[in-house]
């Protein structure tokens, strides 16, 4: 059985590489992808356990990409983790079916607290 | 003839002479006076013994005596002289008017021999004449119009009044029918007219309207009285028309003034309310369509498009907007081109008929389908600075409608709206560079946050893995200090939101003593030198957004914390006070003056004291106050200076 999958989908490369840093486990792979475009990419690769969607992309809007995995049967069952930078974002998880947001900046414990969650249950 | 019977004649005549009313006297033809009888003696007041013998010339004023001989020589002739009015004088010398009937005498072989004279006094005959010549000049000099008609309504009378009035001439007007004068649709009038005048009744001032020869409608005032005949039979009517018509157009045109200055009114003080350039313009289009009385009114901007043409952007009253849907006006037309170009005002009774109508392709003039206008007027609308603007235009479906009034109450209006709308346009520029700012604010703060990011990570994984010592205390002070950049950059979002009404509040019922316990124990894992009394009065619900009220709970928090350093104990109280829920927070600082009190929720306020010594924007209190009062709330403080400060929010309690 192959090793579990988290894709972070993030444009800033420090954030990348801290998340990459913080969810480093035996239990899962992360997989890194700096906008929408690379991400619909590797999606047509393979279907990873958990999505970490950051919501202001260069090429994208988080909210967006969420509501289309979420429509999209072949992917609708993936849970997907919202982040941004601003506090009231919580209309935006009621209508866009998410599964849950992480708020930036973030305390690294329970980032990892919170994909690890998500992880045990897939 | 008998003898007797000769007698008894002369008897009879004798006692006939003696009581008659008449006073009758004979003279020969030497006009000495014969017979005289007591009504001659009443008349004139000489006695029969007085005038017997006497000459007829002392009866005879003396510019009258040629006229005397004349008739003398009439009788002699053997004629006779019935009626005839002249002068006569008393014993006393009163001149007076008879009627004289004149006959000759004769004897049996038939000369004439004398004259026997009929006198009777026409004082009182000729007092009625004259004052019937009086009635009849004064009825002729009315400006009324003095009518006669029968109880069938058939015109028995007609004077110059009602000659000039009606336009028909006296030849014209009597013997037709009344109802010559009234309009169709009140000839109903007339015979609620005729049935007063039957019953006796005289109508007064009844305001109506008639008809002249020319076919012009006239305000009168009718006032009718019955005409009755010597034996109090009334027999027709007479009419006194007086025209109203000047009284009435007074009376519209000072109604008119009162609406027109209520409309005015009206206008320039939306305008100036107003900020909002399409109600502005929409308001002064339909007031002005309404003002002057136009079909249809529009105003259309003077803006011109790459192809040269003017842009559709306009507001139309009067007409919908899809009647005009598709249909270009090219501004360059002869028509439109005076206005645009701001020469001035133009106003023309029938522009079908002005040589510029109807020049352009494809439609020349206006297609058929559209609003046909005649009357035309169009103003130019010209700012302070001389910019045309636009224009409003009017039309009416008929000829000359439009009046120099008109235009000029059109171009007070628009020298109005000029002045609204160049504030307007001042205004949206305002609001143009306010939402950018706003805009920049949030941008700005998007981009703050991705360093905050990755620097606290960094921090984070930095301080758990150097050992406890300097190195680890002084990471976590980086990390405070990051945690309060953050918060100011939340703010700044925040404010930018408030700002542009886009702060979204989501709310849902929750017990606000659970938030409370929250708050405080995060308060006092971060802040464990202060020690938190709290007093919650059981289960509070209210309907809020919990992450912001949250927000504001911490503020308040917060707040004690940078303002009373040295006060280390903060009490809070939540309580349930008739509908609402009371969330206190009190420090036990230095207090807050009353002059900070009034000024503390205002935006960047920042109290003066502590400005040096504490960090901040000043924005906490007012991003709190937005919030609360977004939940239909109230916040507030209470300090005495020395004794600490309260700050207490109130929100409604929740209900089922």
């Amino acid at each position: 059985m192959s090793t579990k999958k988290v894709f972070v989908v993030e444009d800033d490369e420090d954030i990348r590489l801290l998340i990459d840093y913080i969810l480093k486990d035996d239990l899962y792979q992360v997989q890194l992808f700096p906008d929408v475009n690379t991400l619909k990419k590797g999606l047509s690769f393979e279907l990873p356990a958990l999505i970490v969607l950051d919501i202001m992309l260069p090429d994208g809007d988080g909210v967006e990409i969420c509501r289309q995995l979420k429509a999209n049967a072949a992917t609708a069952h993936i849970p997907v983790l919202l982040m941004s930078a601003h506090r009231s974002k919580k209309e935006i998880l009621e209508n866009t079916h998410s599964d849950g947001f992480i708020s930036k900046p973030f305390d690294i414990n329970q980032f990892k607290a919170k994909v690890d969650e998500y992880m045990m249950a897939s | 003839m008998t003898r007797l019977q000769h007698s008894q004649e002369l008897l009879t005549l004798q006692s006939i002479f003696e009581g008659i009313d008449d006073a009758i006297f004979c003279h020969d033809l030497d006009m000495r006076i014969t017979h005289w009888n007591p009504a001659a003696e009443q008349l004139f007041g000489y006695s029969h013994e007085e005038i017997i013998d006497e000459s007829v010339y002392l009866l005879i004023p003396e510019n009258r005596q040629q006229e005397k001989s004349d008739i003398m020589r009439d009788i002699i002739a053997g004629k006779r002289i019935g009626q005839f009015k002249t002068i006569r004088r008393t014993m006393a010398g009163v001149e007076i008017p008879v009627s004289i009937t004149i006959s000759p005498i004769r004897d049996p072989e038939g000369q004439v021999i004398g004259s026997s004279q009929i006198a009777r006094s026409i004082i009182e005959e000729n007092a009625a004449e004259e004052k019937q010549a009086r009635l009849a000049a004064i009825v002729a000099s009315s400006d009324d119009a003095i009518v006669g008609k029968s109880l069938q309504g058939i015109i028995t009378s007609w004077n110059i009044g009602a000659e000039n009035m009606f336009g028909y001439t006296e030849q014209e007007a009597i013997g037709q029918h009344i109802s010559l004068l009234i309009p169709p649709d009140r000839l109903d009038e007339e015979d609620v007219i005729i049935e007063n005048i039957r019953a006796g009744k005289k109508v007064d001032h009844f305001q109506t309207i008639r008809r002249t020869k020319g076919g012009q409608q006239l305000h009168i005032s009718l006032t009718v009285s019955p005409i009755l005949n010597k034996t109090g039979e009334i027999i027709g009517a007479s009419k006194i028309a007086r025209n109203i018509t000047a009284q009435k157009e007074a009376e519209r045109s000072i109604a008119k003034s009162m609406e027109r200055m209520e409309i005015l009114n009206s206008i320039s003080k939306s305008i100036n309310e107003d900020l909002d350039l399409q109600h502005i313009l929409q308001k002064v289009t339909d007031a002005t369509t309404r003002l002057i009385g136009a079909d249809f009114g529009a105003f259309i901007y003077n803006q011109v498009d790459q192809a040269g043409e003017s842009s559709w952007l306009y507001t139309i009253s009067g007409a919908s907007k899809a009647t005009f849907e598709n249909f270009p006006i090219p501004r360059n037309t002869a028509v439109f081109q005076q206005t645009f170009s701001g020469e001035g005002v133009v106003r023309i009774d029938d522009i079908t008929k002005d040589p510029r109508y109807g020049k352009n392709s494809p439609y020349f003039g206006m297609p058929e389908e559209y609003l046909q206008v005649v009357s035309y007027l169009a103003v130019p609308v010209i700012t302070h600075s001389g910019v045309v603007i636009g224009g409003l235009f009017f039309g009416h479906q008929e000829a000359g409608i439009f009046k120099k009034e008109h235009e000029d109450l059109v171009v007070t209006v628009a020298s109005q709206a000029a002045v609204a709308i160049d504030n307007s346009r001042l205004f949206e520029e305002v609001k143009n560079l306010s939402d950018k700012k706003d805009e920049f604010i949030a941008l700005a703060s998007h981009e703050l946050k991705t360093p905050l990011t990755s620097m606290s990570g960094f921090l984070q994984v930095l301080q758990r893995a150097v050992p406890d010592g300097t190195a680890k205390i002084f990471a976590e002070k980086a990390l405070n200090q990051l945690a309060k950049l953050n918060e100011l950059v939340n703010d700044l979002f925040d404010i930018s939101k408030i700002q542009a009404g886009k702060l979204q509040l989501n709310f849902e019922p929750f017990d606000l003593s659970d938030l409370l316990d929250e708050v405080a124990d995060t308060f006092e894992q971060a802040h464990t030198a202060y020690h938190l009394k709290m007093s919650a009065d059981g289960e509070l619900l209210v309907s809020g957004d919990k992450m912001r009220l949250e927000q504001v709970l911490t503020n308040l928090l917060g707040n004690a914390v940078k303002y009373a350093p040295e006060a280390k104990e903060i009490t809070i109280t939540a309580i349930r006070i008739g509908n609402e829920v009371h969330i206190s927070v009190k420090d036990q600082g230095p207090g807050i003056s009353i002059e900070n009190q009034q000024q503390i929720f205002s935006q960047f306020y920042r109290v003066k004291e502590h400005e040096r010594n504490t960090s901040g924007l000043g924005l906490g209190l007012y991003i709190s106050k937005d919030i609360i009062d977004r939940h239909g709330g109230r916040i507030w403080v209470e300090s005495t200076q020395g004794h600490g400060a309260t700050f207490t929010f109130a929100l409604p309690a929740f209900t089922n």
